[in-house]
């Protein structure tokens, strides 16, 4: 079994450049993974970035792999079927862009015809798309490739540079197998951990990240270190927020766990604004939504005094609302607040009900 | 292929407006993306000339007969629904539109000025408004028309808006530097972004500009500030925003603006607090009723502070029908449906004698 693995292995890094092009597709799974797995040390919360970096160096080693290689016959083949039908498919492309405007105003009147509407403007809008995505790898990868020729030739004449450029090629593959270690490492982190998520209160001290890209990070304080920092990889889906958004001295909220290996990872970072709960309650005293957070706010920090002066301005405003009066008498009840449970008890009475009583 | 992308890159970003199928199309295309403003706008606006091939009974208002360059015909046709319908409002634009085209600027304001008494909200009103009151040299009129035509989020109905205001864009762009109206370019460009992104820019460099010069600060950091929201900065919004309320602490729309930055970030404070600061800024203008419920009414749980605020603005504007509607849905919630009765009674009044049906 092993000797048949061993066997296949060698094989496939005999194909230098499908081996090579297999590494890029791992980087790349991983550089994802090292994000979603997001690790709060601010060295280990790089990961994503790192990741980045070795598949720029795994791209360039690519280019230089094809840019030397020699095509099998098989490839040479579908090589030549390419160049036959590519300048077909990109001129019909440029001749449906040329006419995407056409395409456009005849949609635009097509007013009775919705689907054959939608596919016409579909059609001139993704011609351009693909097109220019098209243009775009075909630009880089012939820049890449005429680099990598001219590399190519330095190696040849000049000794250092073929020493410096095999060192090079060994520590990119190098590199790219130790991230790839260290992003399993936090996968396995990730995913084995069962522990609940602890959730702390904290601030933003900074937000950066590298503009364009979707690498961008808040830098909190931390809850664990006096004057220390802890660093968040920002993930939109996840924190429901864009970096945009954030900036320094804003409250968040950040759920922690502790990891299956010990490295704690960040759930979610949300931005919090249960400070502002007080402020907005003096704002508005009629509003009933930010009172009953708060409310349960002050019963979940066990402040029964303030839980039940807010619980009575309550049902001042909202006479009819005693589901909640009841509640928060009972919760407090629980909490052997027995005075001011029945207060409130009291409250919750319905006035007709209290006549009869008497 | 370069070549190719780099057309592409400036076409992409266009509307399919600017592109207009017509024997002129081209050439305005060409003066658009030349940056000659006021040769294009006329070469899109000859684009539509032709025959008047609608007949009366299709055309009442003499819109596309203006349109097609037949002007005699399109004062003929609004004059003569103005005598059957004298409260039709669309010939009366047609008219004020006329007066425009035919070099009358002043008689073109205080024509839209009638529209707009009628229904102060019309879009296309205000913005060929703006464009009257801008050549007959009212910068800060026009400025104030644009953000009230803007706020409602269209670009107007008549396609001769976009074509006037590029026209206007490019005729004050030629000014010497010293006597370009900066705020008002930034505003003209701010419209301009809805069909070309690339505007977004420009608006901001004038509005920089603009705020330099101490031209309608305010004005120049809001238009800023609504640049950045579009590009998705909106740290950066927020921070123009805070510095138009600090050049005017009572403009109503970078309060609002505020308040929909406050809402994106999920802060219910700064919300409550800019809307209300809004509707304070602006009490008769029910535009902002609709948003302050929102935030009163759906957020905050607050009908007792919509329905106090409400009777402010009925006790400054007994016709404010708006202002009505909302008190008569606050008073539901409330429990008293005898008083949102009389209310609702009240707007069908109002919406009766403004001839609108529900």
């Amino acid at each position: 079994m092993s000797g048949s693995i061993d066997r296949a292995a060698r094989r496939l890094l005999r194909l230098r450049v499908f081996s090579l092009f297999l590494l890029c597709v791992l980087t790349f799974w991983f550089a994802m993974i090292a994000g979603t797995y997001r690790a709060s040390n601010r060295l280990l919360a790089l990961a994503a970035l790192v990741g980045v970096i070795v598949l720029a160096l795994d791209a360039l080693l690519l280019a230089r792999r094809v840019a030397s290689a020699t095509p099998s016959s098989v490839s040479t083949h579908l090589l030549e079927i390419a160049a036959r039908f590519a300048p077909l498919a990109v001129l019909n492309l440029m001749i449906l862009n040329v006419f995407a405007p056409v395409l456009g105003f005849v949609a635009s009147l097509l007013v009775n015809m919705p689907v054959l509407r939608t596919w016409l403007t579909l059609l001139g809008w993704l011609s351009g798309q693909a097109l220019f995505a098209l243009f775009v790898l075909g630009i880089a990868g012939l820049v890449a490739v005429t680099a990598m020729r001219l590399l190519d030739l330095a190696v040849r004449r000049w000794r250092p540079v073929e020493r410096a450029v095999t060192i090079g090629d060994r520590a990119v593959v190098a590199v790219t197998a130790l991230y790839c270690a260290l992003a399993i490492a936090l996968t396995f982190n990730g995913t084995f951990d069962r522990a609940d998520a602890t959730e702390h209160r904290s601030e933003i001290v900074s937000v950066w990240g590298v503009s364009g890209t979707s690498l961008w990070w808040a830098d909190v304080r931390s809850w664990d270190a006096r004057d220390g920092l802890k660093r968040v990889l920002i993930f939109p889906e996840r924190d429901q927020v864009v970096h945009t958004l954030l900036s320094e001295g804003q409250h968040v909220r950040v759920r922690i766990r502790s990891g299956f290996f010990g490295l704690s990872w960040v759930e979610s970072m949300r931005l919090d604004f249960e400070h502002e709960m007080e402020p907005l309650v003096a704002a508005a005293p009629s509003a009933a939504t930010p009172r009953k957070r708060l409310i349960g706010m002050l019963l979940r920090d066990g402040r029964w005094a303030e839980a039940a002066t807010q619980t009575a301005a309550y049902a001042r405003y909202h006479p009819n609302d005693r589901a909640l009066v009841k509640e928060v008498a009972a919760a407090l009840r629980e909490a052997r607040q027995a005075e001011r449970a029945a207060e409130l008890d009291r409250m919750a009475v319905p006035v007709s009900q209290a006549r009869s009583g008497r | 292929m370069l070549l190719w992308l780099i057309a592409y890159w400036h076409l992409s970003q266009l509307s399919w407006d600017l592109v207009q199928v017509s024997r002129t199309g081209p050439r305005a295309l060409a003066h658009y993306l030349a940056g000659n403003y006021r040769e294009a706008a006329r070469a899109y606006q000859a684009g539509l000339r032709g025959q008047v091939t609608l007949p009366y009974t299709n055309d009442p208002a003499g819109y596309w007969a203006l349109r097609a360059g037949d002007l005699d015909e399109a004062e003929r046709r609004a004059r003569t629904t103005l005598a059957l319908v004298p409260s039709a409002l669309e010939p009366q634009i047609t008219l004020a539109e006329l007066a425009l085209e035919r070099g009358k600027p002043p008689e073109a304001v205080r024509a839209f000025a009638a529209v707009l008494r009628r229904n102060p909200d019309h879009v296309d009103a205000l913005y060929l408004g703006a464009v009257a009151m801008a050549r007959a040299g009212d910068p800060g009129a026009a400025i104030q028309s644009l953000n009230r035509a803007l706020r409602a989020g269209s670009a107007g109905g008549r396609d001769a808006v976009l074509y006037r205001i590029m026209e206007l864009a490019g005729e004050l762009r030629e000014r010497p530097p010293g006597q370009q109206p900066l705020c008002l370019l930034a505003h003209l460009h701010r419209y301009l972004r809805i069909f070309d992104e690339r505007h977004g820019l420009t608006a901001m460099s004038y509005a920089r500009q603009a705020i330099a010069a101490g031209d309608r600060p305010a004005d120049a950091y809001l238009t800023l500030g609504i640049m950045h929201d579009k590009r998705g900065e909106y740290e950066a919004a927020r921070r123009a925003m805070r510095q138009a309320i600090a050049a005017d602490p009572r403009h109503a729309e970078a309060l609002r603006w505020l308040a929909v930055e406050a809402q994106k970030e999920g802060d219910p404070l700064v919300q409550y607090q800019m809307i209300t600061k809004a509707f304070e800024a602006a009490p008769t203008d029910p535009f902002y009723l609709r948003d302050l419920e929102l935030i009163l009414v759906t957020r905050l749980g607050d009908p007792l502070g919509m329905a106090t605020l409400m009777q402010q603005a009925i006790a400054l504007d007994a016709t404010n029908a708006e202002a009505h509607a909302q008190l008569a849905k606050a008073l539901v919630l409330l429990g008293d449906p005898a008083g949102a009765r009389q209310h609702a009674k009240r707007v069908a009044a109002l919406q009766g004698r403004r001839g609108e049906g529900p």
